[in-house]
């Protein structure tokens, strides 16, 4: 028994010696484990990407917004207050306490022709002005997702019927305004190109002739037709915009995490109905 | 061999030179694959020669033949008011056939000059490198049309600017240090283009702060920018026209950041010496939603302002200066707030070529914005052209057209 109990304590003493190197071991791999943890995060600290403009932002709690209040609705100066006003001042005001709270829009007033250098001179963080997504631009700033749309659209009178797109109009009477160009997918420049358009000296004067019964569509940009849509009755958009004429908010290349912020906001807003509120609003 | 030097076509005399060598005797295989003797080199350099220009040859049938736009015969330009000219906006147009249908309508239309924009940054990448294989593309091209050029020069090149870490100025920021390099550009430029080109604009718009590298504006800075240029030109073509001003019309009140008000700007340059440092000024003159009959008036922006500074010249001592309209005009989109519609751009725009020529003998250019983009610019800015980027002729084309051939307006 004796010699029994001894060969158990020296069991116990294994098992306990091969116990305690399993913890040793656990202990290490733990140790090792939370080490790597920690040099990972270090290491996405440090990759984590700088942005200034941002950075500036939150501490001033001010988005500064370049734009050339001369074209409404999207914006203008109010002659009684002297603010900016429109859908872009509007849409301004509610960007910026999105992306952070107590963060208020204040609009720098610059020429049309001098936004992208003002943005580039750092005169202000992002430009809020009606501005067309241009690729060839897109070395010198970045661009946010669109917010609306101005392209040129089909115009048609309510209970037309058969015109829905490029395709459905040769062989149809169409006006538009002087200057408009054939632009879209190469079958439907063709398209255009070959009808024989009537022009007029206006896009307003282009839509009064629909109306009238003189055209059977009329192709006009996008603004131009919500704005007669809104004032008159009896027309209606056939279709989507036949190319895009995207509104955007450049910021300058470097501000990657406004830009990302910005196009996460954009996204809700566009969920959230705040986008079609804005353009039921001014338009 | 003698039928091989033969075949080579070796003239005869070398060919007799070649048989005088001595020639250690080889296997016809050895002859073939080793390492060729001084000897073998002679008789071979004219294959090989054959041979290379052979090569030369198929791999130049194999590429396509570059695209040539041919400058065509000698144009005249017809018009019954030789003051009519245009602001051409060729410097981003990349198309040779598209400079060539521009300057032909420019032609068409009755005008005798453009304006054109040649950028120093584009024309001299690093000091003393030019390159001006598209300003001599423009500038050939509205020569054989009959067109007399004026050509603005502006735009800081890299190696002539701040540091990069710089964010707060443009590519119109030009340090003092750096005004010798722009007046020797300068000097180079007229020097090329000698006897082509008719006159130059020493910058643009430099009492706007954006256009002066968003610096406060220094109408004392900007004279001894001319001062410098109008000196280093002169040496090399003491007959090309040096303007300075360009100012942008604005009613910037006294002390505004953005700047300052053209006409306080002007005579501050005037008595800073400009007027011994240019030959002609150039004027902005933008109607906004006023005719050109419209009274010149200080408080005012309108076309006729250019009277105003006119009347500056004169009473600094500068009677007989004349004054070249390289930017101004009337803008027809529905909805922006300044501007007119089109049937009323397009009588403005005509009646204000015709002012200029009855009664202002001392402008001798009215270059109005602008005559065509090279790709739409999808804002109001469209508005200002005379014809779409596919050429397409808007009212104010036809108007100014039927006008400059004496038709009835």
């Amino acid at each position: 028994m004796a010699g029994a109990s001894f060969d158990m304590r020296d069991k116990e003493s294994k098992i306990s010696r091969r116990g305690s190197r399993r913890l040793a071991r656990r202990s290490i791999l733990c140790l090792v484990v939370v080490a790597l943890a920690f040099a990972a995060w270090l290491l996405m600290r440090s990759l984590r990407p700088v942005d200034e403009t941002r950075d500036r932002i939150l501490e001033t709690g001010v988005l500064r917004v370049c734009t050339d209040p001369s074209w409404p609705p999207f914006e203008s100066v109010d002659p009684t207050t002297g603010q900016v006003v429109g859908l872009d001042a509007d849409l301004a005001h509610l960007l910026a306490p999105r992306i952070a709270p107590g963060v208020k829009a204040e609009f720098v007033v610059v020429g049309f022709d001098s936004l992208y250098d003002a943005l580039a001179a750092s005169r202000c963080d992002v430009v809020l002005s009606a501005l067309p997504y241009e690729a060839a631009r897109t070395r010198d700033v970045s661009y946010s997702i669109s917010y609306f749309n101005a392209g040129p659209v089909i115009v048609v009178r309510e209970g037309t019927e058969g015109i829905n797109a490029v395709q459905d109009l040769p062989g149809r009477v169409v006006g538009v305004e002087w200057g408009y160009v054939p632009e879209g997918e190469p079958k439907e420049k063709l398209i255009l190109q070959q009808l024989g358009l009537r022009r007029y000296d206006t896009a307003g004067e282009a839509l009064r002739a629909l109306q009238a019964g003189e055209l059977e569509a009329a192709i006009v940009d996008r603004i131009s037709a919500l704005v007669y849509l809104h004032q008159c009755e009896g027309l209606r958009f056939a279709g989507e915009p036949i190319v895009d004429v995207n509104y955007s908010i450049p910021v300058r290349p470097d501000a990657v995490l406004l830009i990302e912020e910005i196009n996460h906001i954009l996204l809700e807003m566009r969920r959230d109905g705040t986008l079609d509120r804005l353009q039921d609003k001014w338009f | 061999m003698q039928r091989a030097s033969a075949s080579l076509g070796t003239p005869p005399a070398l060919e007799s030179s070649l048989d005088a060598i001595p020639v250690a005797p080889t296997a016809p295989y050895l002859y073939n694959l080793a390492m060729p003797t001084s000897t073998t080199l002679r008789r071979w350099r004219p294959r090989a020669l054959r041979l290379a220009l052979l090569a030369i040859l198929c791999l130049a049938a194999g590429r396509p033949p570059a695209p040539v736009v041919e400058l065509g015969p000698q144009q005249q330009v017809t018009s019954i008011n030789p003051r009519v000219g245009i602001h051409t906006r060729l410097t981003d147009e990349v198309e040779p056939w598209k400079v060539k249908r521009t300057l032909e309508m420019v032609r068409e239309m009755g005008a005798g000059w453009i304006v054109e924009y040649f950028p120093w940054a584009y024309s001299e990448p690093a000091p003393g490198r030019y390159d001006w294989t598209h300003a001599d593309q423009v500038v050939d091209h509205a020569r054989r049309q009959g067109l007399q050029v004026i050509a603005r020069l502006g735009l800081v090149p890299e190696w002539a600017r701040p540091g990069t870490d710089d964010r707060s100025t443009t590519p119109t920021y030009l340090d003092v240090e750096y005004y010798p390099a722009f007046a020797q550009y300068a000097q180079a430029f007229v020097g090329h283009f000698r006897e082509r080109v008719a006159a130059i604009v020493v910058w643009n718009e430099p009492n706007i702060a954006l256009e002066w590298g968003y610096r406060p504006v220094d109408p004392e800075g900007y004279t001894a920018l001319l001062s410098a240029t109008y000196a280093a030109v002169k040496q090399a073509d003491p007959k090309v026209v040096v303007l300075g001003g360009a100012l942008a019309p604005t009613l910037a009140p006294s002390g505004d950041p953005e700047g300052m008000n053209d006409l306080e700007y002007l005579q501050r340059m005037l008595a800073a010496g400009a007027g011994e440092a240019m030959d002609g000024l150039a004027v902005h003159a933008y109607g906004w939603k006023l005719p050109p009959d419209a009274p010149a008036d200080p408080a005012t922006v309108n076309f006729a302002r250019t009277e105003l500074l006119h009347a500056m010249l004169v009473d600094a001592g500068y009677p007989g200066m004349p004054v070249y309209l390289t930017e101004g005009g009337w803008n027809d989109h529905p909805r922006w707030t300044k501007a007119v519609l089109p049937g009323q751009r397009a009588a403005f725009t005509v009646r204000a070529y015709q002012k200029a020529e009855q009664e202002w003998p001392w402008c001798e250019v009215v270059a109005l914005w602008a005559f065509r983009y090279p790709r739409p610019a999808n804002s109001y800015l469209d508005y200002f052209t005379f014809v779409t980027p596919d050429f397409t002729p808007k009212p104010v084309y036809t108007a100014v057209q039927e006008y400059a051939r004496g038709g009835e307006q």
